[in-house]
Parts: structure tokens; C-alpha cells; sequence
């Protein structure tokens, strides 16, 4: 379980877009257009493309997301299976820390 | 869907084109694509060159020697940057210094000690080149050890860029002070030098901070980049 993480981790100044990516692309397919939108509706965070394809480039050379055969020019992605563990073990780690954080608060 | 035209939109098409050549054949479509549905101006054309730069370093370093693919990314990617903040700085630094401080008698210098000319100018300049890539040496052996270790780096280059700023003016700073206080004319050269091991150590420092590496972090990944690559992949 801790490599998976270390793997995302891994991913440098890439890891958040890379998070994010993951969670849009977690309720099905997207292209890169509706991937930036659903991004900046669940975070409020305005990802560039070039720094969308950055992490998307990265993210399928590692085989957490595969693109689909696309009938026009937008190509949509989906998570494979890798892609799901990661994204799961990541989401574990930052379920825990959020409730150790917010149980020190209320004993703060 | 974002208005057509426009000169950012063929500016960020433009900068699509200087993409390696392998990206391209793969992403081009769909980037030309998404760069026609989203609104168009400044921050994406700025954010597409950068990681235009990215992709490029990213290609080279791979195509290189491995042990040298950290090095020749990282240098690739922040030599431009640094060298022209240095530059800049310089200029910045010496005119600001020559307006404060103007020697008697009408002659521009800095405290009233260093005429300020051509000649004094291209050691700024020089100065600050020397300090970027001692700066980029200590950044370029971090990344090195990161991609090494099959991680990348956690800040931006930016990220050093701005910090060599800071580490140029205290040391510009420290280099004056010598001069007004005529500290050099007393020290032989090899003493120069080793005066100036602090200095690295203070950039070393510098950079590792930046970085948001803990020493902790820096020695792990040392361990794994000094350990043969061989060995690694059985491991893996």
C-alpha cells in the first residue's frame, strides 16, 4: 500500500494536477476540455493545458489512465485499473489525515 | 465554447508546434483541439511554453546518457530562466547603486568606493553568471538524484529562478562590503577560494530549502541513485 502512494508522490510538481486529474476521470471518461471544467467545479483550481497534458502524459505513461478511440479531435481517458488503486489508497491516506487533523482541532 | 481567433489562440497554436516532435505525433490533436474549446490569453500561452520546455527536457534527457538525463533536463530547463534574472538583476543592482551612491567629483560608484563603468559592470554581469551556475550545479546534482531515483523534483524551476534572485542581491551585497572595507587586496588567491566554500555551502542550503526536501529525504534518494541501475530494475 505505501508504494502506491510513493508512486503518485513520485510524480513531483505533478502530483496535484495528477490527483485531480484521477478524481475527474473517477465517475467516467472525459476529454481534456471537460476534464479542466469538472476540475475547476470539484476544486476551483484553473488547470493550463500545457500543464494538463503534462500530467496527462505522465499519467498514462505510468498506465493510470488509457485513452478511448475518439470520433473527433477530443480524445476522451479513462482510469484503469492501476489508475483506480492509486487514486483509492491516495484518497484513504487523505481521509485519515483530514480526520486525525479535524479530531485535534475539536480537542484543541 | 471560446470565441475563434484571436491572437493568443494562434499564439498558444504556435507554441503547441514547439512540442518535441514525438509528443506532437501523439498529443497534437487533442491539444490543438482543447486550446480551441478553452478561452484564449496570457496565463495558457505562458503555461504552454513552460511546459512545452518541460516536454523538451524531459525527450532530451531521455535520449541521453541515463546518468546524465537529470543533468541535461534540469540545465535545459532553467539555464535560460536564471541567466537572464542574473543578467537583469545585475543591471538592476548596479544602476540603483550608482543613482544612491554617486562618488565626489561627479563619478558614478557604488558607496563611493568602486567606480561605476563598463569595467565594473561586466563583473556584475559576470557575477551573477558565475553565481547562477554554481546555483544550477547544486539544483542540477538534486535533480540528478531525484530522476535517478525515478522521482522528479518537487518545485518549479521558477521556483529556483526566484531564489537565486535573493541569494544574487546578498551576495552582491557581501561582495561590496568587501570592497569598501578593502578586505581583498589583503588575501592571496588561494584564500579567495576558499572563502569561497561558504558561499556554496549557503547556495547548497539555499536550494535544498527551496526544494521543500528534508535532509532526511536528500540522503534517501542519494542512497537510491547511487545504487546501480541494474539492481534497481531486478527489484522492481
Amino acid at each position: 500500500m505505501k508504494k502506491l502512494h510513493d508512486e503518485l508522490q513520485d510524480l513531483g510538481r505533478f502530483s496535484e494536477p495528477a490527483l485531480l486529474i484521477l478524481i475527474s476521470l473517477a465517475d467516467g471518461p472525459k476529454h481534456g476540455y471537460a476534464m479542466t471544467q469538472d476540475i475547476e467545479v470539484v476544486s476551483g483550481q484553473k488547470l493550463g493545458p500545457g500543464t494538463l497534458y503534462g500530467a496527462i502524459t505522465r499519467l498514462e505513461g505510468r498506465g493510470w489512465i488509457e485513452p478511448l478511440p475518439s470520433e473527433d479531435r477530443r480524445r476522451p481517458y479513462r482510469l484503469t485499473g492501476a489508475g483506480q488503486r492509486v487514486l483509492k489508497h491516495r484518497l484513504d491516506t487523505m481521509k485519515a489525515v483530514a480526520k486525525i487533523g479535524a479530531q485535534r482541532l475539536a480537542d484543541a | 465554447m471560446a470565441e475563434p481567433g484571436g491572437i493568443w489562440r494562434s499564439l498558444m497554436r504556435g507554441a503547441v508546434r514547439t512540442y518535441p516532435r514525438a509528443w506532437r505525433r501523439r498529443y497534437d490533436v487533442e491539444m490543438l483541439a482543447l486550446i480551441d474549446d478553452m478561452p484564449a490569453g496570457p496565463r495558457p500561452f505562458a503555461n504552454l511554453v513552460r511546459a512545452s520546455g518541460r516536454e523538451w527536457a524531459r525527450t532530451l534527457g531521455r535520449s541521453g546518457p541515463r546518468h546524465l538525463a537529470g543533468l541535461s533536463a534540469g540545465i535545459l530547463e532553467d539555464a535560460g530562466v536564471i541567466a537572464l534574472q542574473a543578467v537583469l538583476l545585475a543591471g538592476c543592482l548596479a544602476g540603483v547603486l550608482a543613482v544612491l551612491f554617486p562618488a565626489d567629483g561627479g563619478e558614478l560608484s557604488i558607496f563611493g568606493a568602486v567606480p561605476l563603468n563598463p569595467g565594473t559592470g561586466i563583473q556584475f554581469v559576470s557575477l551573477a553568471l558565475r553565481i547562477a551556475v554554481l546555483m544550477r550545479i547544486v539544483v542540477a546534482a538534486l535533480t540528478w538524484a531525484y530522476r535517478r531515483g525515478g522521482a522528479e523534483p518537487q518545485r518549479s524551476s521558477w521556483w529556483f529562478g526566484s531564489v537565486l534572485l535573493s541569494f544574487f542581491v546578498a551576495n552582491s551585497v557581501q561582495e561590496i562590503l568587501a570592497i569598501r572595507l578593502r578586505v581583498w587586496p589583503r588575501m592571496s588567491e588561494l584564500e579567495i577560494l576558499f572563502g569561497q566554500v561558504p558561499t556554496f555551502i549557503w547556495a547548497a542550503a539555499i536550494s535544498l530549502a527551496a526544494d521543500g526536501s528534508t535532509g532526511r529525504d536528500v540522503l534517501r534518494l542519494l542512497r537510491r541513485s547511487l545504487t546501480p541501475l541494474t539492481r534497481q530494475r531486478s527489484r522492481s
